[in-house]
C-alpha cells in the first residue's frame, strides 16, 4: 500500500500540472480562466491520485501517471514552440 | 460499484486515515478554538490595561514617530489603525534577522513619545499556529500539513466511495449496543458525511493556503512568460510596490488616506494600512479592510500613492474576476469572516466533530484488527491505541495547561514561551504516559488530567483576574463567561470519558486492549474466568 500510495500522491502531481498546464495554453485567449485553472488544480490532484487505486497494478498505475504526464509536457513544448503561451 | 474496488478504497481510506489522521485531530481541535481567535485574544489580555480609543491624528503622529525614531521601519511599515476591539493605534514592523527569522517591533504613541513594550499575550497566535503546523517547526510544519492536505483528499474520496453503496441504509443509522465497533462506526459515517462538504472545502483551501506557491512554480516555467505577481497580484488586490524615487516626500495624512479609500470603496472600515518605503517619493500605501456588501467575501484593498494619494489600484468584491472571487471565496469560507457568530458557532461544532472524526476512525482501526478470542491484542493495535490516546487528549490537555499558564503567568515578559512551554511540556508528557501505562490506564489518566487542566480554567480566572463566572455573567463580559462556561462543559465531559474508559476497563469486553490488564499481563491479559465468559 505504501508503494501504491507513494506513486498516486507523487506521480498524479506531475500529470496534474501537464493537464492544468495544457489547458491555460489552450485556453490562451481567456485570462479570465487562468486563476480558476490554477484553483482547480488541487481537486484535480486529488481526483487523479484517487482513481489511479483503480488500476490493478501499481506500475500499470506509475506507466499511465508518468504517460500522461510526459505527453502533457511534450504538448504544451509542442504549443510553445509554435509560440503560444498564456 | 464491484465489492473489490469497495475493497481497494476501504483500505485506501484505512491508511490515508492512518497517516493523516493525528495531525488532523490537532489541527481541527486547535482550529475549532482558532475561529474565535479574536475573542480569545481578548480572554487573553483581559488583565491589560484597556486604553481609549486612538484617533486618525494620532495614528499619523504615531507613524511620524516611529519614521523618526526608527528609520529601518520605513520599508516595510503596518499602521493597525484604532478599532472597536482594538482601541490603540498600533504601528508594526518585521526585522529580518541574520538567523533568517523575523522580529516583530510594535509602536504604540505615550504622551509624546513611543511605547515599545510587546504586547506579551500569546495564546490566541499559538492555538493559531498549532492548526496550521501540529506543532511541528513553522515552515517544515505547514509544508507537511499541506500533504497532510492531499491525503486527507484521498481519505475524503475513499470513505465517500466505500460509504456509498450502503449510504441509504447506514446514512442516519445509529446502532449503539454490545457492538462496539459498530457504534463507533455509524458515528463516523454520520459525522463524516453530514460534514463532507465543508471537509472538501477545508481540505481544498488549507493545501492552497499551505502548498500554493508550490502548485504555481512549475506554470512560471511551462506557460506563462509575465511574473506571476504581476499576473494575479492586481487582480487579488497584492499590487506590487513602486521602486524607490531616493527623493524624500511627506506622507499624506492617515485621515485623508482613509478618505480616499473610502470614496473607491464606500463604507470600508479600515484594518490595516500597509506602507512600502514610507518618507520616499515613491512610496505606497495599501489600505486593507471589509466594506458592507452582500456576497461571501467582504475584504477590499485599495493602494494609494503614500505621498500623492493618487490611487494605483482597487480590489473589491462586488467588481473582483471570476478568479479572485474563486480564491477569496475559498479563503473567505476557509477563515469563516461571513455570517457572523452564527457561523463561527457552525464552525466550532463542525471543527469538534471533524476532530472526532479523526480520533474515531483510528479507533474503528484498532476495533477491527481487535482478537476476539484471546487476551493478547496484535502489537500494532496496542501501539496505535496508545499513540492515538497519547496524542489526541495530550493535545487537549495540552491546550487546555497553555490556557491556564497564559492567564497565571500574564506579568512575565517571557509569558509566550511559558504559554508554549506548558502545552508541549503537557503534551510530550502525556505520549509518554500513554506508552509508559497500559491503554486503559493510561487513557483513563490522561482523561482525568485533562477534565482537571480544563476545569482550572474558570478558576484560574477568579483567582488571578479577580473574575469568577457569575461575575462575568453579571458584567456582559463574554468572552470570558464562554471561555469559562466551555471550559466547565468540556470538563464534565472529560471526566465522563475518563469514567465510561474505567468502566469499559473492568466489566466490557475482556479480549481487547481496552481490557483492564491483570497482574502478570503488561497489557490486556485477562483472568481465567474473563475469558470463559467471553471465549
Amino acid at each position: 500500500m505504501l508503494a501504491r500510495s507513494l506513486v498516486a500522491c507523487l506521480l498524479s502531481f506531475p500529470a496534474t500540472i501537464a493537464l492544468v498546464g495544457l489547458f491555460l495554453l489552450a485556453t490562451s485567449g481567456a485570462p479570465a480562466l487562468r486563476l480558476p485553472s490554477l484553483l482547480m488544480i488541487f481537486p484535480i490532484w486529488v481526483g487523479l491520485a484517487s482513481a489511479s487505486y483503480l488500476i490493478p497494478h501499481t506500475g500499470k498505475a506509475a506507466a499511465l501517471l508518468t504517460g500522461v504526464s510526459l505527453a502533457g509536457f511534450a504538448a504544451i513544448a509542442l504549443l510553445r514552440y509554435l509560440g503560444v503561451s498564456a | 460499484m464491484k465489492a473489490n474496488v469497495v475493497k481497494t478504497f476501504l483500505n485506501v481510506h484505512t491508511w490515508t486515515g492512518l497517516g493523516a489522521g493525528m495531525a488532523l485531530f490537532i489541527a481541527f481541535y486547535a482550529g475549532a478554538m482558532t475561529v474565535f481567535f479574536h475573542e480569545l485574544e481578548v480572554w487573553d489580555s483581559h488583565a491589560a490595561t484597556v486604553a481609549e480609543s486612538g484617533s486618525h491624528a494620532d495614528a499619523q503622529r504615531l507613524i511620524d514617530r516611529v519614521l523618526q525614531e526608527d528609520p529601518a521601519a520605513a520599508a516595510s511599515l503596518r499602521l493597525y489603525p484604532a478599532q472597536p476591539g482594538h482601541p490603540e493605534n498600533v504601528a508594526r514592523w518585521f526585522e529580518r534577522t541574520e538567523g533568517g527569522t523575523f522580529e516583530r517591533h510594535d509602536y504604540r504613541l505615550e504622551g509624546d513619545g513611543l511605547n515599545r513594550e510587546q504586547d506579551n499575550a500569546h495564546l490566541a497566535g499559538f492555538i493559531y499556529r498549532l492548526h496550521y503546523t501540529a506543532g511541528l517547526p513553522s515552515s517544515f510544519g505547514l509544508y507537511v500539513l499541506g500533504i497532510v492536505c492531499l491525503i486527507y483528499g484521498i481519505a475524503l474520496v475513499s470513505g465517500l466511495l466505500v460509504f456509498l453503496p450502503g449510504l441509504f441504509k447506514d446514512l442516519f443509522a445509529l446502532r449503539p449496543g454490545k457492538n462496539n465497533k459498530r457504534f463507533w462506526l455509524d458515528t463516523h459515517n454520520i459525522v463524516g458525511v453530514l460534514s463532507l462538504p465543508w471537509h472538501i472545502m477545508f481540505a481544498w483551501s488549507s493545501a492552497v493556503l499551505a502548498i500554493g506557491v508550490f502548485f504555481l512554480a512549475p506554470f512560471q516555467f511551462l506557460v506563462f512568460e509575465d511574473d506571476l505577481q504581476a499576473l494575479f497580484g492586481a487582480e487579488l488586490g497584492l499590487a506590487a510596490p513602486m521602486e524607490p524615487a531616493g527623493q524624500s516626500a511627506p506622507l499624506v495624512p492617515v485621515a485623508e488616506l482613509l478618505r480616499i479609500a473610502d470614496a473607491e470603496a464606500p463604507g470600508i472600515e479600515a484594518t490595516q494600512l500597509r506602507y512600502s518605503h514610507a518618507g520616499d517619493a515613491n512610496a505606497t500605501v495599501t489600505i486593507y479592510g471589509d466594506v458592507p456588501v452582500e456576497t461571501l467575501d467582504t475584504s477590499a484593498a485599495v493602494t494609494l500613492s503614500a505621498t500623492t494619494g493618487a490611487v494605483l489600484n482597487v480590489s473589491h468584491p462586488e467588481r473582483a474576476s471570476a478568479g479572485a472571487t474563486f480564491y477569496n471565496g475559498l479563503i473567505a469560507l476557509h477563515f469563516v469572516s461571513f455570517g457572523g457568530f452564527a457561523a463561527k458557532w457552525l464552525y466550532f461544532v463542525l471543527g469538534l466533530a471533524g476532530a472526532y472524526l479523526f480520533y474515531s476512525g483510528n479507533l474503528l482501526w484498532v476495533e477491527t484488527r481487535r482478537r476476539r478470542r484471546q487476551p493478547e491484542q496484535p502489537g500494532n493495535t496496542l501501539f496505535l491505541a496508545r499513540l492515538n490516546t497519547g496524542v489526541c487528549v495530550g493535545c487537549m490537555a495540552g491546550i487546555s495547561a497553555a490556557f491556564l499558564a497564559s492567564r497565571a503567568l500574564a506579568d512575565f515578559a517571557d509569558r509566550a514561551d511559558y504559554t508554549e512551554l506548558a502545552y508541549f511540556g503537557v503534551f510530550l508528557g502525556a505520549l509518554g504516559w500513554s506508552f509508559l501505562r497500559s491503554v486503559p490506564n493510561g487513557a483513563r489518566d490522561l482523561l482525568y488530567l485533562c477534565a482537571g487542566l480544563t476545569a482550572l480554567i474558570p478558576a484560574f480566572d477568579a483567582i488571578f483576574v479577580d473574575m469568577p463566572i457569575w461575575r462575568s455573567l453579571l458584567q456582559a463580559r463574554w468572552e470570558l463567561f464562554v471561555v469559562d462556561a466551555l471550559a466547565i462543559a468540556a470538563a464534565v465531559a472529560f471526566w465522563r470519558m475518563a469514567v465510561a474508559v474505567e468502566r469499559r476497563a473492568r466489566s466490557g469486553e475482556t479480549n481487547s486492549v481496552w481490557a483492564q490488564p491483570q497482574v502478570g499481563s503488561p497489557t490486556t491479559a485477562p483472568s481465567a474466568g474473563a475469558s470463559l465468559q467471553n471465549p
